[in-house]
């Protein structure tokens, strides 16, 4: 499968060559991260390629706010990375049995996940970001959960890591009145 | 301002945030609470068995389980309830949206308060489960009365909000959502934002849109504006974008502590209104309090009461 690489500075590779024109023929390669990316660099990744800001509704709204947010140090305590993952989970009960599946970006503390609804975005900037593997969930059973290896394409990164954090937008503060 | 209202919610953490804002605000308002707990599904009318709604087995809810569980959720609440002696306890084996409509209507509540959440979900796994199915949809597509839906932690509770944002598309059920905001926003003293987002689609022109920016200045004017009353203390905000988009930026910039909107509009087919509605899609991304509001029944808050001022107005 075709991989494209992102580098820290938001340049995408293919083949170790940056591309410099249309990078929509390149949402369905798999995608590497290089170290030292970070959500910050996923930022600077929209801003070279202004094509792929519209795969997210939230996108443009974020990139704006973007330059008011601090250049250096967004890196809560206690917060290892954020990762992407996959889950596969067959469900029996109720309705009629299926099968979901799903990305969630998430972070990861001490080896757990963990929620980041909490974090404003520009308090997770300077995080790295990591891809994590697939999670196989049979009937509810989460004591016996599956992990395997995976690959993601560069669609389902930004498309994953932009529904995540369109849930951080909200009010900052609430302004008490007395 | 509420003399009912009606607390649905699993017990569980799931439910806290929206604990907390019920129990405060039924304390403030000296408000009768119910709090009101469904489990399992009934797998025959008369019977005493029932399904676990999580594992699908099969159970014998009788009289002793569901006082039991009428006993636990009395002790979860315990902390919140002290404050508040006259609450009551409720719990039922059944569907939950349909039992807690049915006690909404029985009852005449005059606000449900409900987590987004009915179950503890993966982390990150809100994308999917979230949408699809939930007690809540169903709550607030279908109740008479105002239902409010806490997601997130809210801190200033209900009579200290400062900004409350009313998001209309101008439909019938968006009358009666701006009637019960303003009516909300003259008794607590706060400010209200009315705010709709015009949607233009993609390939619009600078003339179309700004031609239906200027179609719904004119109805904010018509429909909101001239039935405020002496009600001053409103701001009125178009944006042009995908309306849930533009209502959760407008609702940060604006500080909003509660955003009031309708459900579904009466063009739409309540069946269709579930899913990918513009509610629904405020409802999971909103970090304050999300009020939905589909009938003319309980928007008449005190002050003003059924007939005050100004509210017969919106409604024509």
């Amino acid at each position: 499968m075709d991989e494209v690489e992102l580098l820290p500075d938001g340049l995408m590779l293919e083949k170790g060559r940056p591309i410099t024109g249309d990078p929509l023929p390149y949402c369905g390669n798999s995608t590497m991260l290089n170290p030292g990316f970070t959500l910050r660099s996923l930022f600077l990744l929209l801003r070279r390629y202004p094509d792929l800001v519209r795969l997210n509704r939230f996108f443009p709204g974020m990139l704006e706010r973007y330059d008011s947010w601090p250049g250096q140090d967004c890196h809560p305590a206690g917060l290892d990375w954020l990762q992407l993952t996959r889950t596969v989970e067959m469900i029996g009960f109720p309705g009629k049995p299926r099968l979901e599946i799903y990305t969630a970006f998430h972070g990861v503390a001490g080896g757990e996940p963990l929620e980041i609804k909490s974090w404003q975005v520009e308090n997770l900037l300077d995080t790295p970001v990591r891809l994590g593997g697939l999670k196989h969930i049979v009937f509810g059973d989460k004591v016996n959960v599956f992990v395997f290896e995976t690959a993601y394409t560069l669609f389902e990164v930004l498309e994953g890591i932009g529904w995540q954090l369109a849930f951080h937008g909200t009010p900052t503060e609430c302004s008490l009145r007395r | 301002m509420f003399e009912k209202i009606l607390f649905a919610t699993t017990a569980s953490p799931t439910c806290d945030d929206a604990a907390k804002v019920a129990f405060e605000l039924s304390r403030k308002n000296r408000s009768q609470l119910s709090v009101f707990h469904v489990f399992g599904l009934p797998s025959r009318g008369f019977g005493l068995e029932y399904r676990d709604v999580r594992t699908g087995e099969r159970t014998e809810g009788d009289e002793n389980l569901v006082s039991l569980v009428k006993e636990e959720m009395a002790q979860y609440y315990e902390k919140l309830a002290k404050d508040h002696p006259a609450v009551q306890y409720e719990t039922l084996v059944g569907e939950p949206h349909t039992e807690i409509l049915r006690k909404a209507r029985k009852e005449d509540v005059n606000l449900i308060i409900m987590g987004a959440h009915t179950r503890p979900e993966d982390v990150g796994a809100s994308r999917h489960r979230a949408i699809a199915g939930s007690t809540m949809q169903k709550v607030a597509k279908s109740a008479r009365c105002p239902v409010l839906i806490v997601s997130r932690p809210c801190v200033t509770c209900w009579s200290y909000f400062a900004n409350i944002v009313v998001a209309t598309d101008f439909s019938k059920a968006s009358d009666y959502a701006f009637q019960f905001a303003r009516n909300v926003a003259s008794d607590i003293g706060c400010t209200l934002h009315l705010f709709h987002g015009v949607d233009v689609g993609e390939n619009a022109n600078q003339a179309f849109i700004e031609a239906r920016v200027a179609e719904a200045e004119r109805r904010m004017q018509e429909k909101y504006v001239a039935n405020m009353g002496d009600f001053d203390n409103y701001k009125v905000a178009i944006r042009e974008g995908a309306p849930h988009v533009e209502v959760l930026k407008y609702a940060r910039e604006a500080k909003a502590d509660l955003i009031v909107m309708a459900h579904h509009t009466r063009e739409v087919d309540p069946e269709q209104a579930v899913l990918g509605s513009t509610i629904e899609q405020v409802v999971l991304r909103s970090a304050c309090p999300v009020l939905s509001v589909n009938h003319p029944d309980k928007v008449d808050v005190s002050p003003y009461g059924p007939g005050g001022r100004g509210s017969e107005k919106a409604a024509a």
